[in-house]
């Protein structure tokens, strides 16, 4: 557990803002011992800034087995430095605006420097809504706009301050858990397994651009075209203003999804698998789409058998989400069942 | 480079009927590359054969205008729209069909929001069967296409979306050396969701794509804030609506600007889609970016765009092709 927790910290910490998860591969890859990435056949990324892990079976003509987790996270971009130094921004990804007057936030520019959103206070807005637009706000450095404009360009990325703080009964609160917490059960498993146990050829994929419309791992599962893919998420925990059936329960382990997109049969072989291995499981359902890059990934190519596994999160798309180490870890151990297992796909 | 952009403006050509306009690029750069062809869906690509990196770049052929759905009684003819058209732009202005048939579009009644289907095309004509004998169901009337030199080095007109975006093509075609691999694509129905850049990317395959497309300006009174403006070079794309740009190819986009002179700026669209996205994330995926053409009042009919700008693209698209 400790490892997992070391990890998923030094993970929330890389600001890896949808379309620019390719400058921080090396971060990324930092957070493995040299042994861990010895123990795999390859590391690569493709044109798009996916992040692609490779360990393979010693058995002859095992299948393909992929498993995504979004290496994205939400933020902004940069758009206009104006005087007084204020920046203009957009939104990548589809933040929860009522929670951004005054959050810290970090600018990605030739250095990375402070600073907080903007914000009216409560004595003088008059009636107006409490839910700003991202064009009403800017975010304020006390910089000059002449020191700014030299540290900070239209377009550099804006995130969310790296924040991470233990809770109790292992929980976490951080930025960023969407979906770095699935990512690391991925690097969880795919560093800890046996190639001798494996029936599967594994690709691990740390995929982009989720938050901003799906697009990563579907390009990796047209030129792989994997035998079958898994997908891993977060999805809504049950917490005040959430309705039980909408949501799935922190500490209670992954959800299975069952969806119109997701292939029916693999989906009831995962459910068997976890039963008679006596995992921590959940079920959820999602009649159409499931809004997670299953939508994509099932209809790349040729078409492909996909079943998604979601994580239990709280307070999801806001600087403090929440998550349950011991779901990361039963994940992870999903992965391992799930791999090592024959009759698995 | 005005007369080019005069043969390729005063070819009406709106999304899915990209015929006439598709022989009028082809015989231009005919002469330029190795082998032209025209594919399943009607996209034109020039193939400039090299053993370098596979680089496409793309500008969309189509512009925006009107389908006739229905001729009244009374000889006048209901339309639809064909992409993202200005009606307010268009409302009270001279129209030519495909077949040169004129006339002048005309709202119903006076009304804050105009809606295509109550306006209408009158071309003179007294009787249903009148009107019959000159248009038909399914053919496409464009506002009148035109385009005028204004002070300094500014041009206004239509559709200069995106025929600034093909002349550019055209004319670096000429000057590109290289041993890259290069294709030079004219899309079709950029207008109406991207459509050809999809199918062209998934037969090109290449290992960079560009678009080339007018961008959105924020220096005129009331403009959506917005860093672009008309004269100060053309703009390379950060982000859109639809599309977050290769960040490597991005860097290597302004390296190559800095080093050749190229008067640039940064562009980070807060609207709009252009066919940067379709390429992107088509098949496997490409290293996916566009160069911008600094427009005002785009769809509407007095774009505006300023020859700076352009000139700025045409040496940006060739240092690309010769140095990426």
């Amino acid at each position: 557990m400790e490892k997992i927790k070391q990890r998923l910290e030094a993970l929330c910490k890389i600001p890896t803002v949808s379309g620019h998860e390719s400058l921080y591969f090396d971060q990324i890859l930092n957070t493995l011992t040299e042994e861990e990435k010895n123990s795999l056949d390859e590391i690569k990324n493709d044109s798009f800034g996916n992040l692609i892990l490779v360990k393979k079976s010693i058995k002859e003509n095992a299948p393909t087995l992929m498993l995504d987790a979004h290496l994205d996270v939400i933020g902004f971009m940069v758009t206009d430095v104006c005087d007084g130094g204020f920046l203009k921004v957009a939104s990548v990804g589809g933040i929860d605006t009522r929670v951004l007057p005054a959050t810290h936030v970090y600018i990605n520019g030739k250095e990375r420097i402070f600073g907080v959103i903007t914000s009216t206070p409560p004595h003088l807005r008059k009636g107006e809504s409490s839910v700003p637009d991202v064009e009403d706000l800017m975010v304020d450095t006390g910089y000059s706009k002449e020191k700014l404009e030299e540290i900070v360009s239209i377009g550099d990325t804006i995130s969310f301050s790296p924040m991470y703080t233990p809770l109790l009964n292992n929980y976490v609160s951080a930025t960023g858990l969407d979906d770095k917490s699935c990512a690391c059960a991925i690097l969880d498993f795919i560093t800890s397994v046996d190639k001798k146990d494996l029936e599967y050829n594994v690709y691990g994929v740390l995929s982009a651009q989720e938050e901003t419309g799906k697009w990563g791992p579907a390009r990796v599962a047209f030129d792989l075209d994997p035998d079958v893919a898994i997908i891993t998420d977060v999805n809504f925990a049950k917490q005040k203003g959430v309705a039980d059936d909408e949501s799935i329960e922190c500490g209670k382990g992954p959800s299975v999804d069952i969806s119109s997109l997701c292939n029916r049969k693999l989906t009831k072989n995962l459910i068997k698998l976890f039963k008679d291995n006596d995992l921590d499981f959940q079920i959820i359902c999602e009649p159409g789409r499931t809004g997670t890059n299953n939508d994509a990934v099932s209809i790349s190519g040729q078409g492909i058998r996909t079943a998604v596994l979601s994580l239990p999160l709280k307070a999801m798309h806001t600087p403090s989400e929440v998550v349950k180490l011991d779901d990361i870890k039963t994940l992870s151990r999903a992965f391992t069942l799930i791999a090592t297992s024959k009759e698995a796909l | 480079m005005i007369d080019l952009l005069k043969k390729l403006m005063l070819t009406p050509s709106v999304s899915g009927r990209e015929d006439k306009i598709r022989e009028v690029i082809k015989s231009q750069v005919s002469p330029y590359v190795d082998e032209v062809i025209t594919d399943p869906v009607g996209n034109l690509i020039a193939h400039k054969k090299g053993n370098g990196k596979k680089i496409m770049f793309c500008a969309h052929m189509d512009e925006i205008g009107f389908f006739v759905t229905y001729i009244t009684d009374k000889g006048f003819i209901k339309i639809s729209p064909v992409g993202g058209v200005n009606l307010t732009s268009a409302s009270f202005t001279e129209v030519i069909s495909e077949n040169g048939v004129d006339g002048v579009i005309v709202p119903e009644k006076s009304e804050d929001t105009l809606k295509a289907e109550s306006m209408y095309i009158d071309i003179g004509a007294r009787t249903k069967k009148q009107a019959e004998s000159k248009v038909s169901l399914g053919d496409f009337f464009v506002v009148k296409p035109s385009i005028k030199k204004l002070m300094n080095q500014r041009y206004v007109g239509r559709p200069f979306d995106d025929r600034v975006g093909c002349a550019i093509l055209i004319e670096a075609l000429k000057e590109v050396k290289t041993d890259n691999d290069l294709y030079f694509v004219f899309s079709i129905q950029e207008e109406v969701g991207g459509r050809g850049a999809k199918p062209v990317t998934y037969t090109v395959r290449p290992d960079i794509g560009i678009a080339l497309d007018v961008t959105g300006t924020g220096d005129k009174p009331g403009a959506t804030p917005l860093a672009i403006e008309l004269g100060k070079g053309c703009a390379i794309k950060l982000k859109d609506s639809s599309v977050i740009c290769a960040p490597s190819l991005v860097k290597d986009m302004q390296r190559i600007a800095k080093e050749n002179g190229i008067k640039y700026q940064n562009e980070v669209l807060p609207y709009g889609g252009t066919d940067t996205a379709g390429i992107q994330v088509t098949a496997g995926g490409c290293l996916a970016g566009a160069i911008s053409i600094p427009s005002a009042y785009i769809h509407s009919s007095v774009e505006m765009i300023d020859m700076v700008d352009v000139k700025e693209a045409v040496k940006l698209t060739v240092s690309l092709a010769n140095n990426l």
